[in-house]
């Protein structure tokens, strides 16, 4: 994850979040959704989840879900330990990805609302490109969702890692 | 003992003779040796204090803790990712031990292009760090099988390279040096130079951030700090009061904390002339399972493309490279699906990486909230030495038995096999690929020489601009090092604080 990256969206992600009030209004509030967790609302995590979903699909059978192996409160976790301006410009960033279809790609419908197929074609814009700094927002989210999914010990027999040697081999 | 400032909320004033700002190789070292040449020390370090019971060898524990910015810190343009430890002991509790002197060239270099005088010391001090931290050569049978690859393929290709000298003494060979070492058996500075001030009584405070130096003329330097708690956030104040201050903050942030002082900053070099030793990463696959996050990571290393006598100013060293599944899954191309069908076969995963002796250059300064920004940009030699790096990455792990080499350009990915060729690779240059770089050893920021104008502290470390105030560690190197950095930080640690002590009438003020 690039640090400066969440800070340079700063260059463009509030104009293009302005547009969202105009033509979105407010995000979808979600009745009966579990309290508000400390670092991210509801609609943040439920981006993240919906790119974090995307970003680490193995296909396999059987695979863990993101939500079973906790990975969103595990990014939650990490972004706890960053400062807040850095922290701040991740939500805004999350915003961005998730209007970007809407607005940029013309499908008048946020990044969570797409079906699989929609989202990786999403993901792939941002992947390649001629812009650095999308490119460097992919890279950044990516890794993001690496680091809650594949450090959970669930999803090690996917990939053949036994895990830590700690208490066992040693 | 070890203090966790995050238990010390409230407002705080310490007085002492030298306080140290930073506990990586260079803090460490300076600390003990004053220290124990009888100065009343204190030694102040931003991130926390951590026992081998706390590394528990998982990568979504240990990153928070041991990786500034948990590992997320990168040049502005986001092309280079930068790896710098954080807590007590600083990237000598994550590094992966290699242990390299100076090279001599290198050291003629900045004797002659920068004036730093007393090249003797050097030696004196490598003898006594390699000492202090009981580096020894790696044995044949520590080699684990991705090592033993990479030297059968350097080997096939006649390849020069060698086994390393590490600081790990009974190495269990479980792998995991880079999320810190539950052996205690890896020799970093939390378990040889640390214990060794405490011992001399030196006071050792964790959760310290240090905003600025402030200079009474002809008098004492107050050295302000901010204590952190646990989760990172201010919960006290912090002064020390000391004659002499040696700031080992490392190559980002002792330019930064001595600019927000405003000191080291008359020869305009200040935060200039960074040099990262960018690398590129070649992961492969090969046949038969290597489980390569197991065993010494970094136990050879080929030498083959740097030759410092015959060219003092560039060249390229490679070195095996593996982890465990996050640290993997960062430096495979694309996501989803495609990403998926590189990182199933970790077990079977092993790289290279080629490291660069860099004549590009950048800066850094504080950017908002004084955070650093870091400006670098990769020059077009530096960049073709670089992809020839690659290259020869690629051709060592075919000799090496890969059955395929993944070069992850961002927007496509290259999966080159044998019959390939690497010429695929000059296709998707020409064009302007892209792909990430890493680096694990900025320096040069606050550089060492004895012409005022062009460099920021003198040839022990002191501040051109103000006296008793020192820099010690990997940004005071004139030059890029062209080589791994821990002894050469360490040795700077020692030289400095021997100068300091055989000055002590004159410094004491």
């Amino acid at each position: 994850m690039n640090r400066r990256t969440f800070l340079r969206l700063g260059t463009f992600g509030p104009a293009l979040l302005a547009l969202e009030g105009l033509a979105f209004g407010p995000p979808p509030a979600r009745a009966g959704d579990r309290p508000e967790p400390e670092m991210l609302d509801a609609g943040l995590r439920e981006i993240l989840g919906a790119v974090t979903e995307r970003m680490v699909d193995t296909g396999e059978p059987g695979a863990p879900s993101v939500s079973d192996t906790g990975a969103i409160e595990r990014i939650e976790q990490l972004l706890a330990g960053l400062d807040r301006e850095v922290v701040g410009s991740v939500k805004l960033l999350l915003r961005v990805v998730d209007l970007w279809p809407a607005v940029m790609e013309l499908r008048f419908r946020r990044f969570r609302s797409l079906s699989d197929a929609e989202k990786d074609e999403s993901l792939e814009g941002w992947l390649t490109s001629r812009i650095a700094l999308r490119r460097q927002i992919f890279f950044g989210l990516r890794n993001l969702a690496q680091y809650g999914y594949w450090t959970d010990g669930s999803t090690w027999p996917l990939v053949g890692y036994p895990g830590p040697m700690i208490g066992s081999r040693v | 003992m070890i203090e966790a400032g995050r238990d010390h909320p409230g407002t705080r004033a310490l007085r002492s003779e030298v306080c140290v700002i930073g506990s990586g190789a260079g803090g460490a070292v300076a600390a003990a040796v004053l220290a124990e040449g009888g100065r009343d020390v204190v030694l102040l370090e931003q991130g926390g204090h951590y026992t081998a019971a706390d590394f528990n060898q998982r990568e979504d524990s240990m990153i928070p803790l041991l990786f500034e910015d948990a590992g997320m810190r990168a040049t502005e343009d986001g092309s280079i990712v930068i790896l710098q430890g954080r807590g007590i002991g600083g990237s000598t509790t994550h590094n992966l031990c290699y242990c390299f002197r100076t090279p001599e060239p290198i050291l003629r270099r900045w004797e002659q292009e920068h004036g730093v005088r007393d090249l003797a010391s050097f030696e004196e001090s490598f003898e006594r760090v390699e000492a202090g931290l009981h580096v020894q050569q790696i044995q044949e049978e520590e080699l684990n099988a991705l090592n033993v690859a990479i030297r059968r393929g350097a080997e096939h290709l006649g390849y020069h390279g060698l086994v390393a000298r590490h600081n790990r003494v009974g190495c269990v060979r479980s792998g995991f040096c880079l999320l810190g070492c539950a052996y205690d058996v890896k020799k970093s500075m939390r378990v040889t130079y640390i214990p060794r001030a405490n011992n001399a009584g030196a006071r050792i405070l964790a959760d310290c951030r240090v905003d600025r130096i402030e200079v009474h003329p002809g008098g004492h330097r107050l050295v302000h700090a901010t204590v952190l708690d646990r989760a990172g956030r201010p919960h006290g104040e912090l002064t020390v009061e000391a004659a002499v201050v040696v700031c080992s903050a490392g190559a980002i942030m002792s330019p930064l904390l001595l600019a927000a002082s405003g000191l080291g900053g008359a020869s305009g070099q200040l935060g200039r002339n960074l040099h990262l030793h960018p690398s590129i990463i070649a992961p492969a696959v090969f046949q038969e399972p290597l489980h390569a996050y197991y065993g010494i990571p970094q136990a050879y290393y080929i030498d083959e493309f740097i030759d410092l006598e015959r060219d003092p100013r560039s060249g390229i060293i490679l070195m095996p490279i593996s982890g465990p599944p996050f640290l993997t899954a960062t430096n495979l191309p694309g996501f989803g699906r495609k990403h998926f069908e590189h990182l199933r076969h970790l077990s079977h995963m092993g790289g290279l990486l080629a490291l660069l002796h860099d004549q590009s250059s950048g800066e850094v300064e504080a950017g908002r909230g004084g955070r650093p920004r870091i400006r670098y940009r990769l020059e077009p030699d530096d960049r073709r030495r670089l992809i020839e790096g690659l290259k020869h990455c690629v051709e060592v792990l075919w000799a090496a038995g890969a059955e395929r080499v993944l070069v992850p350009y961002h927007d496509e990915p290259l999966v080159l096999r044998p019959q390939d060729g690497v010429s695929e690779i000059d296709r998707v240059e020409a064009r302007g690929g892209e792909l990430t770089l890493n680096s694990t050893h900025p320096q040069s920021t606050c550089r060492m020489g004895e012409d005022r104008s062009r460099s920021v502290v003198n040839s022990y470390g002191e501040l051109h601009d103000t006296p008793a105030v020192f820099v010690a560690d990997m940004s005071v190197f004139p030059t890029s090092l062209g080589a791994p950095p821990q002894i050469t930080t360490a040795s700077l640690g020692d030289r400095t604080a021997r100068h300091v002590l055989d000055r002590w009438p004159e410094l004491r003020g």
